[in-house]
């Protein structure tokens, strides 16, 4: 009969048990709807000085490069084995035992083997033996050496914008290789060539611009934060005038952008205004160095130093002593990471000094920046700020790590310790996905973008499948994190995998459940919800 | 012996065969790694899909209803509508279930029940169609309320739309 068997139909090579191609011979890639982001488009590349300026459409067979694009990347490469020494010994030293290789969300969710760090990192390393190591030159393939050619090229900006540079990979490697740093080494050479994405390039443009990813205007920013100030005072009876761009401030504010403007983000920034309200807090807000995260560090290490330094030339001209950072985490990597290899100790500010409860941020000494939740832990440590944890008796919590928080930074604690004070019920979710192991939500690193959703939601899988797990067996309703990226991808992540779990941040908590002086008897929380008891839940 | 207890006597090698089966649907370099079936969290694809197969499998010894197999359904389904996958690929996996029960159980069973029961087990291939499409729906329906989140608040804000409140409906 000319009809096939069904189980012919599902999968035509691997049921017949034919052999699989070796990996190098799986060319080219094929660019499918919800794989790949949009590329950059030449406006925003321009504004910023990146090379090869111009539209580049993915499925497009031309990518438009320039004819000597291959000695760019090469020189590109070579260049950076003689500046990092990281790059260089990760390119030599795997011994490829896999220990990385089932550690990735993206392997876990896709069981598409390029997605191994090891593999993935291989991708590139093929080309390097090739160009750069005797053994590559003389034994070509069979020394795991690969010509450099343009479906080798869109191989490596496929894959390489499928890494969220988590690190959880880096965790499990015997020698310490950071697959995070292969990824933003890739990222940099292929924005050689003009070939990043549209939902990177388009945030780096804007900030380098408006001083945010999201090209909010000065004047867009403090009516912002006004609106938000109306229903604060709808929630609380209190008014509160934010301070923007405060001269002489103690302390200056700086949160992802993502907080000014979109839902659940906006609830969190509410709470900080809330926070420093409560305290009394001689701080400022900057429409300026309106931004903490950093999709420079998407592109390369110049542009993530060229966006991040506004931050201090805000603090300089503002003549603030400290600042405190909000709820973000790419840009808790970046300052714990590079910082200090780009700028060095900063002279021209102070060693931060809660000024509420005398603690010396000693950690901060050489940055002059401290998390919100460093901050308000000790607060609460030092029995500062009254709660009324019943506010929220209509969560259950449990509490995602950020990877670039925890994995990138070592903060662990802090969250937890606010979240317990602040909420009655909060459950853990299993070991292995939490702190140091915790899985990526799946869209960070600028993989964020609406084009690519069905690919967040496989990257997600594994850090759903742990929510899942505590939302069946203790009920738990909410998600909270301490970053704006997951306050964005977290969403449509539970919707699709756990409805019922909703996502916030851990300051709306606390802003939720302190109890402000002078305020009237509450019957909404930030989100203009009934609390329980007055008609909710 | 009747099917249902020749299935129940081979259970174990059936829910094996059709998971082996299933796996083998997916890139062959990663299916040593899907098949640590005990992996709950660090291999979320290999356990749900086990878990997901054995309820299947026993719902079919059980002549359970139809409502009773939407569960385990909807859980390998939900995996397999946003994997690299066509749709008829991402559901088709009821014929190798089906190919795991025929190829164990052709010898021994009578031909007119095991007929009966592969024809039975096609009407999940059916309900399998509607499960692929509720989840390729709710991730259009994902893609339309992340615009709104980013969005939407702003828009009332700044006066560009507005809802009706229920003070307006009071005064109505």
């Amino acid at each position: 009969m000319g009809l096939p068997r069904p189980e012919e139909l599902i999968s035509d090579v691997n049921l017949k048990k034919m052999p699989s191609k070796p990996w190098m011979d799986t060319l080219p890639v094929e660019f499918k709807p919800g794989f790949y982001c949009y590329g950059a488009k030449a406006k925003n590349l321009a504004y910023v000085d990146m090379p090869n300026a111009r539209d580049f459409h993915v499925t497009d067979p031309d990518w438009k490069l320039p004819e000597d694009w291959k000695k760019i990347v090469l020189e590109g490469i070579k260049q950076r084995i003689e500046r990092f020494r990281t790059f260089h010994v990760f390119m030599d030293i795997c011994v490829r035992c896999g220990a990385c290789a089932d550690k990735c969300h993206f392997f876990i969710g896709t069981g598409d083997p390029k997605n191994m760090p090891v593999l993935r990192a291989e991708l590139l390393r093929s080309v390097y033996r090739k160009y750069f190591t005797s053994s590559g030159k003389i034994f070509g393939r069979n020394g795991g050496a690969r010509e450099l050619d343009l479906d080798v090229l869109k191989e490596l900006w496929y894959y390489f914008y499928q890494c969220t540079e988590c690190r959880r990979c880096s965790l499990f490697c015997p020698y310490g290789i950071d697959t995070a740093e292969i990824t933003i080494m890739a990222r940099e050479l292929l924005n050689l060539l003009g070939l990043n994405t549209d939902w990177i390039s388009g945030p780096v443009a804007n900030c380098y611009r408006t001083g945010n990813h999201l090209g909010i205007e000065p004047h867009t920013m403090k009516s912002t934060l006004e609106f938000m100030c109306n229903d604060i005072e709808d929630i609380t009876g209190i008014r509160i005038e934010p301070p923007i761009n405060k001269k002489g401030a103690e302390i200056l504010f700086i949160t992802p952008s993502g907080d000014l403007f979109a839902d659940p983000g906006i609830y969190n920034c509410m709470g900080y205004m809330m926070l420093f309200h409560e305290l009394g807090l001689d701080y400022t807000w900057s429409t300026f160095a309106c931004e903490g995260g950093n999709f420079g560090f998407f592109t390369s290490l110049e542009m993530a130093k060229r966006l991040h330094s506004k931050i201090y030339e805000e603090a300089k001209r503002l003549g603030v002593k400290w600042i405190i950072g909000g709820e973000c985490g790419h840009m808790w990597r970046v300052w714990h990471q590079y910082h200090d290899t780009w700028f060095g100790p900063i002279d021209f500010l102070e060693e931060p000094v809660s000024p509420i409860t005398g603690t010396k941020f000693e950690h901060a000494k050489s940055t002059k920046i401290v998390h919100i939740s460093e901050f308000t832990a000790d607060l609460i440590r030092h029995g500062v700020l009254k709660f009324d944890k019943s506010r929220n008796d209509n969560l259950i919590v449990t509490f995602h790590d950020s990877c670039n928080v925890s994995r990138g930074m070592g903060m662990f604690e802090e969250p937890r310790y606010i979240i317990k004070n602040v909420c009655n019920h909060f459950y853990d979710m299993p070991d292995e996905t939490i702190r140091e192991q915790t899985f990526c939500c799946g869209s960070g690193s600028g993989l964020n973008a609406g084009e690519i959703m069905e690919q967040r939601m496989r990257g997600g899988f594994p850090r759903a499948n742990a929510v899942r797990y505590v939302h069946e067996k203790f009920g738990v309703n909410l998600l909270a994190n301490i970053c704006a990226i997951d306050r964005a991808a977290l969403p449509p992540l539970m919707n699709y995998w756990v409805p019922g779990v909703r996502v916030s941040g851990v300051t709306e908590l606390v802003a939720n459940a302190m109890i402000m002086k002078g305020e009237k008897e509450r019957e909404m929380n930030l989100r203009m919800e009934p609390l329980p008891g007055k008609g909710g839940e | 012996m009747s099917i249902n207890n020749l299935l129940s006597k081979k259970r174990e090698n059936i829910i094996n065969k059709a998971f082996d089966l299933i796996i083998s649907t997916y890139p062959e370099q990663s299916q040593i790694f899907l098949k640590g079936k005990n992996k709950k969290f660090t291999n979320p694809i290999g356990y749900n899909t086990n878990l997901s197969v054995e309820q299947i499998i026993d719902n079919i010894i059980a002549d359970a209803d139809l409502e009773s197999f939407l569960s385990p359904l909807e859980n390998i389904i939900q995996i397999r509508a946003v994997q690299d996958f066509t749709p008829s690929q991402a559901v088709g996996f009821i014929f190798l279930i089906k190919k795991a029960i025929y190829s164990t159980l052709h010898k021994e069973a009578d031909s007119n029940e095991l007929m009966e029961l592969m024809s039975r087990i096609d009407s999940l291939a059916l309900v399998a169609f509607d499960i692929f499409m509720k989840y390729r729906e709710r991730i259009y329906d994902i893609k339309a309320k992340e615009l709104m989140d980013r969005t939407w608040w702003l828009l009332k804000k700044w006066n560009i739309v507005t809802e009706i409140d229920d003070k307006i409906l009071e005064t109505k």
